[in-house]
């Protein structure tokens, strides 16, 4: 009797091949875009539970917009108020809001008993504070808009597209600043670094205000701006997308 | 079937747990070690809060790492410390977690109504949290741990602060409930697992030492267990020879309940070994200033 | 080596699928082999390489380069994923754990396996597949993989004459097969 032998049937290379592919595409797959899990993620979750806490954040948020109301206002009843301190004016207060609600609301819940159960469930405690902070950062350009507003209004020398324009670069540059922070460390005294940092910067503008609205702000044109925003705007939904993936690394405890 | 193969968790240098394996496929699962020996770190790997060093926990053939969110809907965690918001009542708070495992509404409602009958809590159900006992609250815990129907219900020491009435009551719906899926039960008290495990899965030594039916193990001290009357004098000495498992007062003595090898003296009566009995075997040495 | 280091970092810090897609390539050939000498039938050899590859880049984000050996690494993939197959299907033959004390004593077996030829290996698998989960881990690394027992015992943690008596239990139980289907076929 003619026994087989034992023989490995390899396949081809060309099946090889398309092996290789379906298992990179399976196990590494294209994600989901950002926009489209964002709102499955809305619609399955819905506001009202998504901003379980909404009233303190009203109450934060309206206390830090009228801060800042008054702050502007202060200025532009003063004796001279000059455009181009006003511009640097909002370049700074622009991203207050958004700092003030992510560093009280959306960072650090890593603390909280509530934290382990949530993590199990299957939007989980980062994912949500993407979306949050996605919605979020939409609230602030609308708010920053109409502060736009208003400051056109009092101020008529004030041009609407570049105040806007200045406005929303900052939120996007210091708001993506701290998303990114956010990816690399959790320590609320990093956040504290940051809040510094920031006032830092600012304290100088206004010292040298002339100079940065000249260098900076009033030289870029109107594209400049828009491409400092389109980056911005990447690199806060990269930052947001890594959250929502963050179990690629090491656990979450 | 959910399995865990080669399973080991390092931090650092530091083992939790080595070369686990485990294949878990329906009923009741007591996960029973003393406190510190890893319970709940192979808790968390099972609900993926943290990741194997080494090995695969795979359901149905698959990767929980690569089921990913999937493998979140079949899992209703109820962790050691449960955290909850003492505002809401228990109707909220599970419209709340319904909302986080993406539970539509209107389906979310009718469970929850389902969930509230069988934790018995429909009473209260409008009461703010924060006025509710323990036993209640770990209810709750329950309630939100059923409501997506879980496959795998994993609870993290579920009755530590119970009273007893608590507890029954508590076993009683656990056995109910294992009935359609797999139900995991770590705890350091013997009797909440002995009447309702299938399995009784034992870590020493962060490994698994056993995993058998609760008969099974108890036949391993078959003919080592016996009970005695002694005087309160002749304890310490006694203690000295043998592992003392349990002692009562009786009629101005001592009965004690021991482990010895050999019947050394015929007053001595052999009883049914208990899993408690095996339970203080086992972990005689954790028990005496071992683990955390 | 070095070419492959680089792949697997790529991988790790950026989900590099051009990488992926190399590190696949180079192992896939020897994971197939190791697992169609254990399934015996092509297809499933096939879907359960491409499952040990995918849990290999599932997971690849906990493999740490100075430690093990990625091709060790792969191994203990591939054979957990063998195991788990044969296991679901026989678990109620065969309890998951062999209580080490009932195992009978050792002794080197003079009964030798050759993977020549396939109505043998078949035999083999037959008794293989329904052991319990950790003698079939050491078995396959063993005979199908050609791991030292040393480096058995260091990759599963266990005592290396555990090891050994685990792998001649398995062995006297398939050359007790052996004889079983020669008395009843005769030759």
């Amino acid at each position: 009797m003619d026994r087989d032998k034992l023989v490995v049937p390899y396949p081809d290379a060309d099946v090889v091949r398309s092996e290789i592919e379906a298992i990179v595409s399976r196990s590494m797959p294209p994600r989901q875009t950002f926009i489209a899990y964002m709102a499955r993620m809305l619609r399955e979750v819905g506001l009202r539970h998504l901003f379980r806490d909404w009233t303190e954040l009203v109450y934060v948020s309206l206390t830090t917009i009228v801060i800042v109301a008054l702050m502007l206002t202060a200025y532009l009843s003063s004796t001279a108020p000059e455009s181009s301190m006003m511009y640097v004016l909002l370049f700074s207060v622009s991203p207050v809001l958004y700092l003030t609600i992510a560093i009280i609301f959306f960072a650090g819940k890593r603390d909280q008993d509530t934290y382990e159960l949530e993590m199990v469930c299957k939007y989980t405690v980062y994912q949500l504070a993407a979306l949050r902070m996605t919605v979020f950062g939409a609230v602030a350009v609308a708010v920053n808009t109409a502060m736009i507003g208003v400051c056109v209004w009092m101020m008529p020398e004030l041009d609407v597209v570049k105040g806007w324009l200045v406005t929303t670069a900052s939120l996007t540059l210091f708001g993506g600043g701290f998303l990114a922070l956010m990816r690399y460390s959790s320590s609320k005294g990093m956040r504290l670094v940051y809040v510094g940092g920031w006032l830092a910067v600012n304290l100088t503008l206004y010292v040298w205000h002339e100079l940065f609205y000249t260098a900076v702000l009033e030289r870029m044109p109107l594209f400049g701006y828009a491409i400092w925003i389109a980056a911005g705007v990447y690199g806060m939904t990269r930052a947001l997308s890594a959250l929502i993936t963050i179990h690629h690394k090491e656990g979450y405890i | 079937m959910l399995a865990l193969r080669n399973v080991s968790k390092y931090y650092g240098d530091f083992c939790a747990l080595k070369e686990i394996n485990l294949e878990l496929t329906h009923g009741v699962y007591g996960l029973l070690a003393p406190n510190g020996a890893g319970k709940t770190t192979l808790i968390k790997l099972l609900v993926t809060l943290l990741r194997p060093t080494t090995g695969e926990i795979l359901y149905d053939g698959q990767p929980i790492a690569q089921l990913d969110e999937r493998y979140r809907e079949l899992v209703g965690y109820l962790p050691q410390q449960f955290g909850y918001y003492k505002h809401y009542n228990p109707r909220q708070y599970l419209m709340y977690i319904a909302a986080l495992k993406g539970i539509g509404k209107t389906a979310a409602k009718g469970r929850i109504e389902e969930l509230l009958q069988l934790v018995a809590l429909e009473g209260a159900a409008n009461k703010k949290m924060k006025t509710f006992s323990g036993g209640m609250i770990q209810r709750v815990g329950i309630a939100q741990a059923m409501l997506g129907d879980p496959q795998l219900l994993i609870l993290d020491e579920p009755t530590a602060g119970l009273d007893p009435k608590e507890r029954v009551r508590f076993r009683n719906l656990l056995s109910e409930l294992a009935r359609d899926r797999i139900v995991i039960l770590s705890t350091h008290i013997v009797s909440d697992v002995e009447s309702i495990a299938g399995e009784i899965i034992m870590i020493r030594d962060r490994r698994i030492l056993y995993q058998e039916t609760v008969e099974a193990l108890c036949s391993k001290l078959e003919g080592q267990v016996y009970e005695t009357l002694i005087d309160y004098e002749a304890a310490p000495q006694f203690r000295r020879d043998v592992l003392s498992l349990s002692e009562k007062q009786e009629q101005g003595m001592l009965r004690i309940r021991f482990l010895s090898t050999q019947r050394s003296d015929p007053s001595w009566q052999p009883v049914r070994p208990q899993l408690e009995d095996l339970f203080l075997d086992v972990f005689r040495d954790e028990e005496t200033g071992g683990g955390q | 080596m070095n070419e492959e280091q680089r792949w697997i970092r790529r991988i790790q810090r950026r989900s590099d699928r051009a990488a992926a897609g190399e590190l696949i390539a180079a192992y896939y050939n020897e994971m197939y082999g190791f697992i169609y000498k254990q399934t015996l039938n092509a297809e499933l050899a096939k879907d359960l390489t491409q499952d040990t590859f995918g849990s290999m880049l599932q997971t690849i984000a906990s493999y740490d380069l100075g430690k093990a050996s990625f091709r060790t690494w792969l191994y203990r993939v591939a054979t957990n994923r063998l195991v788990d197959y044969y296991r679901s299907r026989y678990y109620r033959a065969q309890k998951l754990h062999e209580p080490i004390e009932e195992l009978e004593l050792p002794g080197e077996e003079d009964f030798t396996i050759s993977l020549t030829y396939r109505d043998e290996v078949e035999r083999v698998l037959e008794v293989v597949n329904r052991r319990a989960a950790r003698s079939q881990q050491i078995f396959r690394l063993r005979l199908f993989a050609d791991y030292p027992f040393q480096e058995i015992a260091d990759l599963l943690d266990v005592p290396l004459s555990t090891v050994k008596t685990d792998y001649y239990a398995t062995l006297r139980a398939v050359r007790r097969y052996f004889e079983e289907e020669e008395n009843q076929h005769g030759s």
